[in-house]
């Protein structure tokens, strides 16, 4: 379904392409870029000129042509390209015989069965054996870059893989790590990538930068790239959740990338986690003077402003923006039940204010399509609550509260207390044994 | 700060008499011994600093009192003096005669190989050297011929095993010295050891004999400097003529170095310097620029220039064909600005010559610009540069973005249309300005990071940009560690902090303007701590303590502080005054507000306002009856806002804050009283829609500050009516507590350190503000 001219126009002003770009990987922009065109979002014409502009630097000589031709279908290539390709493909011939040597010497059983765990042994046995010193070793790395930008991201995976079983040099193992990651990314390995993705955190967690500056710009890559898995998984908004509520990965948020918050905003709804709610909203009322989206405003409008009118028409925005968003769209797990738990959020709050409602009204609030859904909507929430009763007549609800007693207050206050003494002297007792 | 100011005039001034004292009265021994002399005059110098005290007074003697003390005439008078006894010798010539004797001495000790009596005597040969160098002498050639010399009897030395213990050690020591000193001046010594000449390495150029009258002026007025009785508008005036007569740049740079110098010693001791001398010194400055920039192909006025042995040596061309000559055009900048600041904090401030100076201030700027201009092209460390910089800045940071680009048109408009700067560009737009001679700032040393960072931070929040300012506050982390700062950085530190506030308060954000307002504005020192005032009733204000206060136009209104203060204190207080009754978990934001509210209130008669503090309760007091548009009455009452440039949105903000919190006050003032509110109703006496008016009181329900609920059916709000007993309420209360106390306990148990560091982290402003007031007084 085509979006309509008002649609269209908010999906351009949200668009987060292009915050996005200079955080990931060329071969990781293309798919946000395509899904621009495929959903109409620009013309044809605007995003085949991204597109080439993106690729022009990469080896997939047969795609950029053929961008180009789109493009450009009368005039000849540009000369830089077809030179290009002479020497890549010369390059690519090259390399490739030098690792075929390598690979099938480590494809040999024999030489199998002498591999250990400790790496700098298995270097020195293929050094001595087989003259497989770590030069040679890094022609594995530079061959899988050349396939990975020639776009044959599974041989460029394989690749990189062995690399990293031989390599034994920190710095250029971190540069395959990102480049196994990519691969990952696109074959849609979401498994592995989130493996990578986890052992990449860890290296940037635990490393300490002479410049807090760097490590503020390696967190904001992985935070960038956790979202491909995030929103492809089953569980991946919960570990979103866990992530980014982290303190170190909040104020990345804050200082360097608030528009990540509109992902947080779908994970947090989506999984219905109150507790982490309080947290985002405090977030996004300090953020709210640098970034805001129909996602945030919505949060915003519930909790800091109070702002019922503007509710109804948020709920309609974020849907566009779920829609037009590569991320969220993709999100098997959102999509569909991001909408009934925002209403959940929503008439949670709705009706810790109101005691008598219009049934009207909540349904236009919760953008549904007739009152009687509205009214199921209020028994299914009166039935799964404990001290929230409502009865609706005609066309009024009625909600009774049954406010915690003192009493009750007290004792839900203070049951925990000795219990987390207990443990707080556990922890010390093991601390200190 | 300039290290005249450091120096303070008095107390050297003080010292000196006290050497004419103790010279007079020694007098008899020190004529006879030339040696004994020139120890006298040792321990002259070590007291004083370059622009010290000669040793005139004590080669005077008696007739110190008979003679029309003008020195300039000295050496013919000497001549004619029939006993011939005193003669009168330049302070180089002195130092070169010391140096002489001493090494002498170290000749004679060396022939009999007393290496105890040779270490005394090379330290003291080394000080001469020092203080030669001190005073821009070039290192003298014999000097080199005896090092050398030391260094071949070293040498020569072969019985160092029959030395007795001392003997060995002082020839050790000697050989280390001397082996240091060689190296320093390696290419002479071995020039020497090569030719048997040890004059310069480079040979020198004499200036044309047309110019040496010209230069033998210069010679007789430059060793009178710092010399009392001595008449300074005589030596200006001969100066000056000798600025027309130059015709070399070399000579008109030489007379203009000599005159600007006296120009400001003339009125070392008056209180500032008087405007007539101001005014030429500017004149001579840009006269002095003039040179320099016409003959920048030839000439450079550097600091880091070599010095020559003497004034009419013109120093040799370097590879690019550029003299460079020992000076600083940047430093007498830096003086006339500071001569500036001293009479601004002199004169009255209400007084129209205090508007008359400060126009003067434009004349600075353009010359601190051409400075600057001139340190980029030539300066070889970029801390001349940077001085300069932030001297600029300095005139800028706290200015409004218009006052800023009339003084960048200004001074630009005196610059020819083909120079411009690579740190900002030719008149640059304020922000760009600032960001650029900041950003710059940021690559030097801590002191001029931390001033550039807060003159950034002020200057944004002057200009209303509280997010970008604020931000930055929080990056620099400066809170932490502004205390061990010195007096100047901490004032600027709550300068700074306080603009910020008043920003906040502007942009409509009480709550943190309140809060960083907090500190300062409800100290009683806040004068002091904003620099614009010292210690009432205090022993210990000195000199130093009132030149380092901020000059009448660079002031922060205090008025206008208490004002936004307190306007934001009641805006804050007054609903929470009245949602008290029954909510346990608030705490008071001002303490002083409540307690003036309190004073109030005890009062059996108040009168109509009259300043800024009555308007306020005043308007406290309507406000907690209900009545908005009176208290919004009394606030605008205050004259003080019409200091912030746009006073009429001010104004309005506060109209809406007052609407929003007046409504608030009267839910909570009586929510005992009504079961139902109609929200239209609440609407037409606030002014405001019921939109909002739900907006506010969802708030409040949805946060439990009022127990009570909307209703659609009716559009009102009906009040629950379950208060809580006071038992019931302490109850909650303490349970509360205990469990914040758990909270932090677990806390402090995982993380122990960091809870800690987070825990003082939100105190910090207290002990900033504490230490610059110690530090201060």
């Amino acid at each position: 379904m085509p979006l309509t001219a008002e649609e269209l126009t908010l999906a351009r002003q949200y668009d987060l392409t292009q915050k996005f770009v200079p955080f990931l990987d060329r071969h990781l922009d293309y798919p946000l870029i395509e899904f621009l065109g495929n959903e109409a979002v620009y013309d044809d014409q605007v995003i085949n000129q991204l597109i080439y502009d993106l690729l022009k630097d990469t080896n997939m000589f047969k795609f950029v042509k053929d961008t180009y031709k789109k493009l450009n279908p009368t005039s000849a290539f540009p000369q830089e390209l077809l030179d290009k390709e002479e020497t890549f493909t010369a390059e690519a011939t090259r390399l490739g015989g030098e690792t075929q040597e390598i690979l099938d010497v480590i494809g040999r059983d024999d030489v199998k069965a002498h591999f250990s765990e400790d790496k700098s042994q298995n270097c020195e046995y293929l050094a001595k054996n087989f003259g497989i010193d770590a030069s040679k070793i890094n022609k594995l790395y530079q061959y899988g870059l050349l396939k990975y930008n020639k776009g044959d991201y599974e041989t460029a995976s394989d690749l990189l893989y062995t690399f990293r079983l031989l390599s034994t040099d920190s710095e250029s193992l971190i540069a395959a790590t990102w480049g196994y990651l990519s691969c990952q990314i696109i074959l849609l390995q979401w498994e592995k990538a989130l493996q990578e993705l986890q052992k990449l955190r860890d290296i940037i967690d635990s490393r300490s930068y002479a410049d807090p500056a760097t490590q503020l710009h390696h967190r904001t890559w992985i935070i960038h790239h956790f979202l491909f898995p995030f929103t492809n998984t089953e569980t991946g908004l919960e570990l979103m959740c866990d992530l980014f509520f982290q303190s170190s990965y909040v104020s990345t948020i804050q200082a360097a990338c608030p528009w990540i918050l509109r992902y947080l905003v779908v994970a947090v709804i989506s999984t219905k986690n109150h507790k982490r709610m309080r947290d985002l909203v405090r977030i996004i009322a300090q953020e709210s003077y640098e970034y805001n989206d129909p996602l945030t405003l919505l949060v915003k409008s519930m909790y800091i402003d109070f702002d019922i009118q503007k509710v109804e028409q948020y709920l309609v925005e974020c849907q566009i923006i779920i829609k037009t968003d590569f991320f969220l769209s993709n999100c098997t797990s959102s999509s569909s039940s991001f909408l009934d738990n925002a209403r959940a959020f929503v008439l949670e709050v709705y009706l810790k204010i109101y005691s008598v409602a219009d049934v009207a009204k909540v349904a236009r609030l919760l953008n549904l399509d007739s009152t009687a859904e509205a009214v199921a909507l209020l028994k299914t929430f009166s039935a799964a609550s404990n001290h929230v009763s409502i009865e609706v007549v005609g066309e009024t609800a009625t909600i009774t509260k049954t406010a915690a007693s003192v009493h009750q207050q007290v004792v839900e206050k203070t049951k925990h207390l000795s219990y987390k003494s207990t443990q707080l002297l556990n922890a010390q007792k093991e601390k200190s044994s | 700060m300039s290290r005249f100011f450091a120096a303070g005039y008095d107390s050297e001034s003080g010292s000196s008499s006290e050497e004419d004292l103790l010279t007079s009265s020694s007098e008899e021994e020190l004529s006879s011994s030339e040696e004994e002399q020139s120890l006298e005059s040792d321990s002259e110098f070590d007291d004083a600093d370059d622009s010290s005290e000669d040793d005139g007074p004590s080669a005077l003697g008696p007739a110190y009192f008979l003679k029309k003390a003008f020195l300039k005439t000295d050496a013919s008078d000497s001549d004619s003096d029939d006993e011939g006894r005193k003669v009168v010798k330049s302070s180089k010539e002195k130092l070169m005669d010391e140096m002489r004797d001493c090494i002498a001495l170290i000749d004679a000790a060396k022939a009999a190989g007393d290496w105890v009596k040779i270490v005394a005597d090379f330290d003291k040969l080394g000080r001469a050297l020092t203080k030669a160098q001190q005073q821009s002498i070039a290192t003298p050639a014999f000097y080199v011929e005896a090092l050398a010399a030391l260094d071949d009897a070293i040498a020569a030395q072969t019985d160092v095993k029959k030395m007795s213990a001392s003997e060995s050690r002082a020839y050790n020591t000697v050989r280390q010295r001397v082996k240091k000193q060689v190296r320093e001046f390696q290419a002479r010594v071995d020039a020497f050891r090569a030719g048997g000449d040890a004059e310069e390495a480079a040979p020198v150029v004499r200036a044309v004999a047309a110019s040496s009258g010209i230069f033998a002026t210069l010679q007789t007025i430059a060793e009178t400097r710092g010399k009392k009785n001595v008449d300074r508008f005589q030596q200006i005036q001969e100066l000056e003529d000798l600025a027309q007569l130059a015709k070399t740049p070399f000579e008109q740079i030489s007379v203009y170095l000599m005159m600007i110098p006296i120009r400001f010693d003339v009125s070392a001791n008056a209180a500032y310097m008087s405007l007539e001398q101001w005014m030429a010194a500017e004149a001579d400055i840009n006269a002095l620029f003039d040179v320099l920039e016409t003959n920048a192909a030839t000439v450079a006025l550097l600091e880091t220039a070599e010095a020559t042995d003497n004034l009419e040596t013109e120093p040799l061309p370097n590879a690019a064909g550029v003299k460079e000559i020992l000076g600083s055009a940047g430093g007498f900048v830096e003086r006339l600005d500071d001569e500036l600041a001293r009479s601004l904090q002199s004169i009255d401030s209400h007084a129209a010559e205090y508007s008359d100076r400060l126009k003067d201030e434009a004349r600075v700027y353009a010359l601190l610009v051409r400075a600057q201009l001139y340190a980029e092209a030539t300066a070889r460390t970029s801390e001349q540069l940077a001085r300069l910089v932030l001297r600029r800045l300095d005139h800028i940071y706290y200015k409004p973005v218009s006052l800023i680009a009339a003084a960048e048109a200004q001074a630009w408009s005196g610059i020819p249309e083909a120079q411009n700067s690579t740190v900002a560009p030719r008149v640059a737009d304020a922000d760009t300005l600032v960001d650029a001679l900041c950003s710059l700032l940021y690559t030097q040393n801590s002191v001029f990071r931390k001033r550039a960072m807060l003159s950034h931070i002020y200057y944004y929040a002057k200009n209303n940009q509280y997010y970008k300012a604020r931000d930055m506050f929080l990056l620099s982390h400066l809170q932490a560690t502004i205390h061990t700062s010195e007096p100047q950085v901490q004032v600027l530190f709550n300068r700074a902090l306080v603009q910020l506030g008043l920003c906040a308060f502007r942009a409509g954000l009480i709550a943190e303007s309140q809060q960083v307002l907090q500190e300062i504005a409800t100290s009683p020192r806040s004068k002091e701590l904003l620099g614009q005032g010292t210690a009432k009733f205090s022993q210990t204000t000195t000199a130093a303590d009132k030149q380092r206060l901020l000059p009448y136009h660079m002031h922060t209104n205090l008025e206008l502080l208490e004002a936004a203060f307190m306007t934001g204190s009641m805006l804050l207080e007054i609903p929470q005054i009245a949602a008290q009754a029954s909510d346990y978990k608030r705490k008071t934001a001002s303490k002083s507000f409540r307690r003036s509210l309190e004073f109030y209130d005890r009062q059996y008669f108040t009168g109509p306002p009259e300043n800024t503090r009555d308007h306020v309760l005043h308007a406290a007091k309507a406000l907690q009856a209900g009545d908005w548009k009176k208290a919004h009455e009394f606030l605008c009452a205050i004259k003080i806002w019409n200091l912030f440039p746009d006073a009429e949105e001010l104004k309005a903000m506060m109209r809406t804050k007052l609407q929003v919190e007046g409504l608030r006050t009267y839910v909570f003032t009586f929510r005992t009283l009504y079961s139902k509110l109609s929200i239209a109703h609440l609407a037409a006496v606030f002014e405001l829609s019921s939109e909002e008016v739900c907006a506010v009181v969802s708030k409040m329900v949805f946060n439990d500050e009022i127990a009570a609920t909307l209703s659609q059916q009716t559009d009102s709000i009906v009040f629950q009516g379950r208060e809580l007993t006071k038992l019931q309420e302490m109850t909650l209360t303490l349970t509360e507590k205990i469990g914040q106390l758990s909270e932090r306990n677990e806390r402090l148990a995982a993380g122990g350190h960091q809870a800690q560091s987070a825990f003082q982290k939100g105190k910090n402003y207290t002990p900033a503000g504490d230490k610059s007031r110690r530090q201060v007084v």
